[in-house]
């Protein structure tokens, strides 16, 4: 009998003390799938955040966007201010990108992702991108064809990664990385201009395109890498995805001929990367590539004769090479450590490490070396 | 007051003053005169209309047959009693004269009615001062057919009847044994029910099979209706959920049961035997695992465990991810969902309980209806309900789908006892999920957890062999391996002995030595 009335007090407690509750009901729900972050002329930001809708038609579903934009001195309030105008909660836990305005991302980055790192429902698989000009802007576009700006961008950036074209990152990956002294992120670059297609003389709707990564050091953005660059950089980080295309001229004499060049897609890749201290205190950083390429583009063929491949093989080891130095040359000029130079001095010669400032000045005196050795494998399926 | 205190004594009223009289008379003895006799035959059966007599003559004397027409069977009368009677000639003794296989002589007038509710026919003769008791009851029993609620696809296709001999019957015709034990006991005070206690005297544990009996001794109540009730009285706790006894109708897994060392209880009246001890994974496994081939069966188990799961988890789990936590759900499966939960006014634990009881109302409207009826009722109820309700928008198109899948997971069970068991244990679910979202689901699980390790058939851990784990039991648990390989019997059924089965593919060796 005392068991059964426990029993009943502690139903009837259950059912009526539930105490903070914390229900977070799906329907209440307002999702943001892309939110973009600006900062304003006066100084304020501006976030834009395209909410996903979806209607029940005769005919299915019917997803459309709800661009939400609100202003605030700090990520927060800003959040406030747009939750303020709208009819149900706000919620960013299922965002799939987060972009951030160029002439944000110059600036301290960290405070605007705190809110992100604090919250423990915020979506931390999350794209993290700049974009050039105001994240703003390509929010407004709203639609990149059929597809709705959010999903249209989340996409873009997972092929441009596995295409190696950009770094795989997210909120959460770069967030270690942001404290680290001794290593550097970068993330996608995004553009909204009409690029090269207009140069071409085709006047085409404004399209979205992944140019590049935004190259970081520390907290800061500091420069950015165009999309060949990108790509042997992320060669160079022995970060190869799925796989990566490069497009290169071989023969220049026959300039601006389609036979001038060749395509090659990588197969293997294997990376050394040594670090030798000079009695001088110089810094001397050996960079082996050997690639194993296979050619997916060749028209001037010939491929099967092992003179051809051999002039190719070392066509391509020089010219990947001497594009290697160039690529390096940008990211000491943006003191961006990729590779984690100064992570790997910290690690294996603690002694010769003194501090993040002074790796801040000695990263671009640091003299790299690199040596790209490429062999062909294989020419796809003609021979 | 007078309310209150009948109702706290449940209405109990004082009865003694409609006490029907008794005629029955302690130690009555046969007396000489047969109308005495008959009299007091027929007042301590009150009359009954379907007492009757026939008048006799054997050897000159007079004398007359006593019987009940409903149980014992005119035919084997005839045959046994009448036609050799007035065949005889000469002086003969009655045993000799009369070809019923028992026909045997007592004194005690009170045992008559017992021997005449058994079927028997009772012989008096003028001036003796004793009776006979003349084998000639009537079996009326069903055929012995397909168990409706257990059927297979390959195998046995026989079922146990209403009728305690042929049961008996169908386990011997499979067991050719001495070893094989029957022992009855008779619990009712007035249905004198049968009951057949059964086991390998040489595998079943001793101390099981005792302590069966124990508790069949200790049943002390006026009727005994089904296997249900058996089942409460012997069943350690009642109130658990899970069900501690295995309740089949086919011969084919009571042999196989009792080949594993267990005990299997049959009475009269009733076509299922009960089997002890049982574990829990008895309740998932089927005669058919037995039939089809080894990796087959294995699958069917793994989808019946996991049906288990799901049955008991799906609607909870949905309800705790649309309320507390849809950030788990990918994004791509997230808008469909919210898209659906849009505009459905109810809370979702609401939602999910207002389909669960719709569910369980066809269900039982389906049991009772005639089975042409009871599709329309499945039609009705399940696509115009299903149908209409999300149109008129109050429910969701995935609670929908969650609940019917629930619902087809929880008949996959084998066993009927055990698909309601689950039914039953979702609703707690349902309702600590909607509480407390993903920590009320842990909270449930694990109290249910709990239970299941406390829990004992018999003796016998309920949980084996997960808890306490026995590796070699897993062969046929969650999966079954192939039959020469289960070498050892489960050592949940405590048997005497482990090993079953020697290296039985010889011929395997033999032919390579051949070679």
């Amino acid at each position: 009998m005392k068991r059964i009335i426990q029993l009943i007090l502690s139903l009837f407690l259950f059912l009526t003390l539930t105490g903070c509750w914390d229900l977070n009901l799906l329907r209440d729900a307002r999702m943001a799938v892309i939110v973009g972050l600006d900062r304003t002329p006066e100084g304020k930001l501006l976030s834009t955040s395209v909410i996903r809708e979806v209607k029940i038609t005769e005919g299915g579903e019917e997803a459309t966007n709800l661009i939400l934009k609100s202003t605030g001195h700090t990520p927060r309030e800003t959040q406030d201010n747009g939750d303020r105008r709208l009819n149900n909660r706000y919620d960013i836990s299922k965002n799939r990108v987060i972009l951030l305005g160029e002439k944000l991302a110059r600036e301290d980055i960290y405070p605007v992702l705190d809110i992100l790192y604090r919250d423990p429902k915020s979506a931390l698989n999350a794209h993290i991108a700049v974009t050039k000009g105001r994240a703003e802007h390509l929010l407004d576009l709203d639609t990149a064809g059929d597809t709705l700006i959010g999903e249209y961008v989340d996409e873009l950036i997972n092929s441009a990664e596995e295409k190696t074209l950009v770094p795989i990152e997210n909120v959460q990956s770069i967030c270690p990385v942001l404290f680290d002294p001794g290593q550097d992120f970068a993330i996608p670059y995004i553009t909204i201009e009409k690029g090269d297609l207009q140069a071409a003389g085709i006047d085409n709707e404004k399209d979205v395109s992944v140019e590049g990564i935004a190259m970081f050091h520390g907290h800061h953005m500091t420069g950015t890498l165009n999309r060949e660059e990108s790509r042997l950089f992320l060669m160079m980080a022995d970060k190869l995805n799925k796989t990566s295309r490069l497009t290169i001229q071989v023969d220049p004499g026959k300039s601006d001929d389609i036979d001038s060049y060749i395509t090659i897609d990588m197969g293997t890749l294997k990376r050394k990367l040594d670090i030798r201290f000079n009695p001088k205190g110089e810094i001397h950083v050996d960079l082996n590539l050997d690639m194993n390429v296979e050619v997916v583009e060749y028209p001037d063929d010939k491929l099967a004769e092992s003179t051809v491949l051999h002039r190719l093989d070392k066509k391509l080891s020089e010219s990947i090479t001497h594009q290697s130095e160039q690529v390096i040359k940008k990211m000491k000029r943006s003191r961006f450590d990729g590779f984690g130079i100064g992570r790997e001095i910290m690690a294996h010669s603690p002694e010769e490490w003194h501090g993040a400032k002074w790796w801040t000045k000695t990263y671009p005196k640091v003299k790299f070396h690199p040596k790209v050795n490429v062999h062909i494998v294989g020419h796809g399926i003609i021979s | 007051m007078g309310f209150f205190k009948k109702m706290l004594n449940n209405n109990r009223r004082s009865l003694t003053s409609q006490r029907a009289k008794d005629f029955i008379h302690e130690g009555q003895k046969v007396s000489p005169s047969i109308e005495e006799n008959v009299a007091y035959i027929q007042d301590a059966m009150f009359h009954t209309a379907d007492l009757k007599t026939r008048e006799i003559s054997f050897n000159g004397k007079r004398g007359v047959l006593i019987f009940l027409n409903t149980t014992a069977d005119f035919t084997k009368i005839e045959q046994c009693i009448l036609t050799p009677l007035s065949r005889t000639t000469g002086e003969k003794p009655l045993e000799e004269v009369i070809t019923s296989p028992s026909v045997e002589k007592n004194d005690d007038l009170n045992k008559v009615i017992k021997e005449m509710i058994h079927g028997r026919v009772i012989i008096f003769f003028e001036g003796m001062k004793a009776y006979y008791v003349v084998k000639a009851y009537a079996i009326y029993k069903r055929e012995v057919s397909e168990p409706y609620n257990e059927k297979v696809i390959r195998g046995s296709h026989e079922g146990f009847v209403e009728n305690l001999i042929v049961n008996i019957h169908l386990i011997r015709k499979r067991i050719e044994s001495r070893h094989l034990s029957v022992k009855y006991h008779t619990v009712g005070k007035d249905t004198k029910t049968k009951m057949a206690i059964i086991y390998m005297q040489n595998l079943a544990n001793p101390d099981v099979v005792q302590e069966v009996e124990r508790r069949i001794l200790s049943i002390d109540a006026d009727s005994i209706l089904s296997p249900g009730f058996v089942e409460e009285y012997l069943e350690g706790r009642t109130y658990s959920p899970f069900p501690q006894m295995l309740n089949t109708e086919r011969p084919d897994r009571v042999m196989g049961n009792l080949m594993e060392g267990r005990v299997a209880i049959i009475m009269e009246g009733s076509p299922s035997a009960l089997i002890v001890p049982v574990t829990f994974s008895a309740f998932y496994q089927s005669p058919d695992d037995y039939n089809s081939r080894p990796l087959v069966s294995s699958f069917f188990r793994l989808i019946r465990f996991s049906s288990f799961l799901a049955a008991l988890l799906l609607p909870s789990f949905y309800i705790a991810v649309i309320s507390f936590h849809y950030e788990v759900v990918p994004s791509a499966l997230l808008f469909p969902m919210k898209s659906s939960v849009e505009y459905v006014p109810f809370p979702p634990l609401m939602e999910a309980f207002l389909l669960e009881v719709i569910i369980e109302l066809i269900r039982e409207g389906g049991i009772r209806l005639p089975s042409p009826v009871g599709q329309t009722i499945g039609i009705v109820g399940g696509l115009v309900i299903g149908q209409s309700a999300v149109q008129a928008a109050l429910v969701s198109n995935i609670m929908i789908i969650v609940v019917a899948v629930t619902a087809i997971s929880s008949f996959v069970v084998p066993s009927n006892e055990m698909g309601g068991s689950v039914r039953i244990l979702r609703f707690p679910m349902m309702v600590l999920a909607g509480l407390f979202g993903f920590l009320g689901i842990m909270t449930g699980l694990l109290l249910i957890l709990i239970h299941l390790t406390r829990l004992e058939s018999f003796g016998t851990p309920y949980f084996s062999p997960a808890i306490p784990f026995r590796l070699k039991d897993m062969k046929d648990t969650i999966v079954r391996l192939a039959v020469w390989q289960l070498n050892e019997r489960p050592v949940d059924a405590q048997p005497q002995r482990l090993n079953q089965e020697r290296y039985s593919r010889g011929w395997k060796r033999n032919a390579k030595r051949k070679k």
